[in-house]
């Protein structure tokens, strides 16, 4: 993709509901994919359910756009499965993730100043 | 269960860029999850599985896409099926009935798979109830010719028990029959075993225990243990589970129960009764640990876990072989090691074969039609695809569209085909003669389900691939301005060999159904060789303790004969030690005898015993002299048959000669000569589209055998009488059970069922394969002549005759049916060979059978052609030539 190494944030936006949530869970630190399923689940109250298609392909399309990486660091071998890979969070991840989280925070302020009527809770 | 293996598989669906880059990652999360899910239960497994192929298929397809424009469409996809989805089932709700027929005629062969496959799901694929039944193999003696297992002596078993490092046990048992005591004597069917059976086996029990060692010490008057089975505790002990420890009477001795056998146990008898109602300790003798001829044992063992099949038997062979070095008398064949399912599910396998042949056959005739009606309905709809196209439609979107049409059409058939698969298997279940385990079983569980529906999917895309393949290869831009769509030749030529591929898989139906007709036929003419007409049998088996001696059991037959020769309306009675097609107590042995020149032959015989009264009473024939009489002058006569007269003395008078049994060498004085006094016709005895053996009769009065069959013929209503003639055995001896009580037509009906129901089937079949490819014809004409309406117009306007038009048309549908004919007497030939076992007398290569199915077959597609021809004979030139216009 044209906007991989380039250190621009806006072309990345606004980010998918699961890139997102990916994100979140590499915020605090280096995980495999289960790991990554297995956070957001706990995080969502098992709300959102991310199925390995659907993960690997967010997966590859966020490292090709740089927003992710592979780790070549690896727990020591008896905690965990050699063969899995760990992904970590890139500065422009982090960056992007930042960026969205400003976005959907003026979108909440912009909704909260709405006059919803009934559905208003 | 479906494991990483099948997920591999399905990962081929994303492109191999990505799946090289994911595939061990992808595995690993998919097993960490349905691990998870596998903790919570049935439920969440199955939720789990559904979202994992929703989640593969989307996501691959996506990606795909993906790959080629770098955007993301699963929304798009899924929402553009589903709308190709609704779309189809719009048009089937609309127009019901062109959907409805042509998905009928896929459910016909789909159901038929279905149930086929239901019925091979039980017997074949379903394991035996018994603990890890893949490693337990029947040991045999060598093979008869016949097929069955040759039996062993249990000096045999023995040897192969301390040579057989690959085993890691071998059971030995035989067959067994007694007299159940009690209110409702009752002769039931068991095994003796050793007792090891149990353990090799892994019998389930639900109470006590099984068979130990040291049970065959127990003398019968202690109470020597029994088990039985889990049918006769609930017949005949209401499920009491206090018998266990109680005695029991079972042919006249005392027998302790020790053990029932848990109700999912089958005992593993392959050539006998399987109903086996108890097992009791085998008596080992002296005799029986050195003697390597005595041979009526079966032999079953279990295979180490650590070694297999090939190494059981190589080393058993060759332990075969040493033993037939040591004792080439008694050992002629080596030892055959055989897996117990393949000995038990007998000659069912190639038969399943045979029958998934033609079931196969019938769905792809029915795949042919749909082709044909798909490719019809996708020129007619030239002009709405045009439309779609000029609109900005893929190619690829159209054909993922008729793929879908056929799919929800294959699936709709699939939900028919259900249906009909769950009378198949009913209506199988009721007529079937063939005896296979746990045929009973057969039902529409999931995973018959599983695959009716996965057939029926694939069956619809298949019928939708060669239409679709057309749709994006045509150029359909082009049809707007040519709305009458004149089709051209290409179109109607995929058809057309399309109708010659029908014929061809028609016509080794058809074959191989009269090939199991002339069989059928042939054998209701076969003479058995006595009259079965008004003749009742049933057996007696007088014990021992009561009627020790043979003059104690001749009184009892004459009583007996005295006492139903009195009832009104019985013709005549008699009795012998085995009747013909009965299946029970086929005896024979060796007998020497006398020469014209007075030198000596010998020769095996078939030996009955029978009463005076026994060849009036079955209808047997006299050639030449007479029957002996029930009196002691008789004692030493005997009757032949017309077999044994020309073997032992061919072209020559037989009565007055002399044999006897034994050897040549015998001692003088333990020579007793027996006098041929009369020849009766041949009896098939074993089966009847085998011919009689040499049978010798023997009076019974020296012979008195313990079991006994009688029968007795009446003058009228025979079923008015079964209750006289079981009240007649009662007065003769109340504590007697009849056995088998039947007409003796049972016996032949008996050898008649199995090729009856396979002519039940194959005319099935081929009805349906003629029916399927008779429609195909008819449709591909018809349309043919519709497509060409305009140029047989143009023809009869310039003068071509109706005879001439006619020949054109026929010409169509002949060809292709000629060519299919050809083609098809090719497949018939290996018909012919697969169904060769089943056939008596008519060959496989029967020409009469092969050219009456072409015969047929050419009638049929003419009957065809009937209709679309007349219609292109009575086109009216003027109209069609207004209508072009």
């Amino acid at each position: 993709m044209a906007s991989q190494s380039s250190g621009q944030i806006d072309p990345h936006l606004p980010v998918k509901p699961v890139a997102f949530q990916i994100l979140l869970s590499l915020a605090d630190g280096e995980r495999h994919g289960y790991g990554i399923t297995q956070d957001i689940a706990n995080r969502t109250s098992a709300r959102m359910r991310i199925e390995p298609g659907n993960l690997y392909r967010s997966l590859k399309a966020m490292l090709d756009a740089g927003l992710i990486e592979e780790s070549e660091r690896r727990p020591a071998p008896d905690l965990d499965d050699e063969r899995r890979r760990y992904y970590r969070i890139t500065p422009l991840g982090r960056r992007v993730a930042v960026a969205e989280t400003a976005r959907l925070e003026l979108l909440v302020a912009e909704a909260r100043g709405k006059k919803w009527g009934a559905l208003r809770r | 269960m479906i494991g990483s293996r099948f997920y591999r598989q399905l990962l081929r669906l994303f492109p191999p860029a990505f799946r090289e880059r994911f595939e061990i990652d992808m595995t690993g999360v998919f097993d960490d999850r349905r691990r998870a899910a596998r903790r919570v239960g049935t439920r969440a497994i199955a939720a789990f599985y559904v979202r994992t192929l929703v989640d593969v298929g989307t996501h691959a397809i996506a990606e795909r896409r993906g790959e080629r424009r770098r955007t993301s469409f699963t929304q798009g996809v899924i929402a553009m099926w589903w709308e190709d989805v609704i779309a189809a089932l719009r048009g089937l709700v609309r127009r019901p009935g062109p959907a409805l027929s042509a998905a009928s005629m896929l459910a016909i062969g789909l159901g038929f798979n279905i149930a086929l496959f239901a019925v091979v799901d039980a017997v074949l694929l379903t394991p035996l109830p018994y603990r890890d039944p893949d490693r337990l193999v029947m040991l045999w003696t060598g093979r008869n010719a016949d097929g069955t297992g040759g039996v062993n002596s249990y000096a045999d078993v023995l040897d192969w028990r301390a040579g057989a490092t690959t085993m890691e046990g071998i059971a030995a048992f035989n067959i067994s029959f007694g007299t159940l005591a009690g209110d409702d004597p009752e002769e039931i069917n068991g095994s003796v075993v050793t007792p090891e059976f149990f353990s090799v086996l892994g019998v389930p029990m639900l109470h006590g225990r099984g068979i130990e060692a040291g049970d065959e010490r127990i003398r019968s008057e202690d109470g020597r243990p029994i088990v039985i089975s889990h049918s006769l505790w609930a017949r005949r002990f209401s499920s009491d589970p206090s018998i266990v420890g109680r005695t029991i009477t079972l042919a006249e001795r005392q027998r302790r129960v020790v053990g029932v056998v848990a109700p999912q146990f089958a005992h593993p008898e392959p050539f006998w009764y399987r109903n086996a109602d108890y097992w009791s300790p085998l008596t080992v003798s002296d005799e029986m640990r050195s003697e390597h001829g005595y041979r009526y044992l079966r032999a079953i063992g279990r295979i180490r876990a650590d070694s297999t099949i090939a190494a059981a038997r190589a080393e058993l062979d060759g332990i075969g072989r040493r033993l037939m070095a040591t004792y080439p008398k008694t050992n002629t064949a080596s030892v055959v090691v055989a897996p117990l399912h393949d000995e038990l599910a007998g000659n069912s396998r190639p038969l399943a074969l045979l029958f998934f042949c033609a079931t196969g056959l019938v769905l792809f005739l029915g795949v042919a039609n749909n082709v044909n009606l798909l490719l019809a309905r996708a020129n007619s709809r030239r002009t709405e695809l045009a439309i779609r196209t000029a609109l900005g439609a893929g190619r690829g979107r159209l054909a993922t569209q008729m793929m879908i049409e056929s799919l929800m059409l294959g699936l709709v058939a699939g939900l028919i085909g259900l249906a009909l698969a769950h009378l198949g298997v009913r209506l199988f279940l009721s007529t079937t003669p063939v005896n296979l385990p746990g045929a009973e079983s057969a039902s529409l569980n999931p995973v018959v389900i599983a695959f009716g529906l996965g057939l029926s999917a694939l069956t619809g895309l298949l019928c939708g691939v060669v239409p679709a393949a057309r749709v994006a290869r045509a150029r359909l831009s082009s049809s707007i301005g040519d709305m009458r769509g004149s089709t051209g030749l290409e179109v109607s030529r995929a058809r057309t060999v399309l109708v010659a591929v029908e014929m061809t898989l028609a016509v080794p139906l058809l074959v191989g159904a009269l090939l199991l007709v002339r069989t059928l036929i042939d054998l209701q003419r076969v003479d058995p060789g006595f009259d079965p007409a008004q003749a009742m049998q049933f057996r007696l088996t007088l014990p021992d303790s009561r009627y020790s001696d043979g003059e104690a059991r001749v009184e009892f037959h004459a009583r007996l004969v005295e006492r139903l020769d009195a009832l009104p309306g019985v013709a005549s009675v008699g009795a012998a030690s085995s009747l013909p097609l009965g299946g029970l107590n086929n005896t024979g042995g060796s007998i020497v005898y006398e020469r014209v020149d007075g030198s000596l032959g010998e020769t095996g015989i078939g030996m009955r015993s029978a009463t005076s009264g026994y060849f009036r009473a079955l209808g047997v024939p006299l050639r030449q002299g007479r029957i002996f009489g029930d009196t002691a002058a008789d004692a030493q006569t005997v009757v032949i048959n017309e077999r044994a007269a020309s073997t032992l003395w061919p072209a020559m008078d037989p009565i007055g000669r002399r044999l006897r049994f034994g050897s040549p060498n015998d001692p003088a004085d333990q020579i007793r000569w027996l006098t041929v006094i009369g020849v009766v016709g041949d009896l098939r005895h074993e089966a009847l589209n085998r011919p009689g053996n040499a049978e010798l009769f023997r009076p019974y009065q020296s012979n008195p055998w313990s079991t006994m069959s009688v029968v007795v013929r009446t003058e009228a209503n025979q079923q008015a009488l079964a209750q006289a003639i079981r009240a007649a055995v009662r007065e003769a001896d109340p504590s007697l059970p009849v056995v088998g009580f039947g007409a003796v037509r049972e016996f032949l009906d008996g050898q008649l069922a199995r090729p009856r129901f396979g002519v039940f089937c194959a005319l099935v079949f081929s009805v349906l394969g003629l029916a399927l490819a008779a429609f195909g014809t008819f449709a591909v004409l018809s349309l043919l002549v519709t497509q060409r309406t305009r140029e047989i117009g143009i023809r009869m306007a310039l003068g071509a005759t109706p005879q001439a038009v006619r020949r054109m048309v026929l010409a169509q549908s002949m060809l292709p049916a000629l060519i299919g004919c050809l083609a098809g007497a090719l497949f018939s030939r290996w018909i012919g060979r697969a169904l060769e076992a089943e056939l008596f007398v008519v060959r496989p290569g029967d020409a009469v059978s092969l050219a009456a199915g072409l015969g047929t077959l050419v009638i049929v597609a003419l009957a065809a052609s009937w209709m679309p021809t007349r219609r292109a004979v009575r086109t009216d030139p003027i109209v069609t030539l207004r209508n072009d216009g």
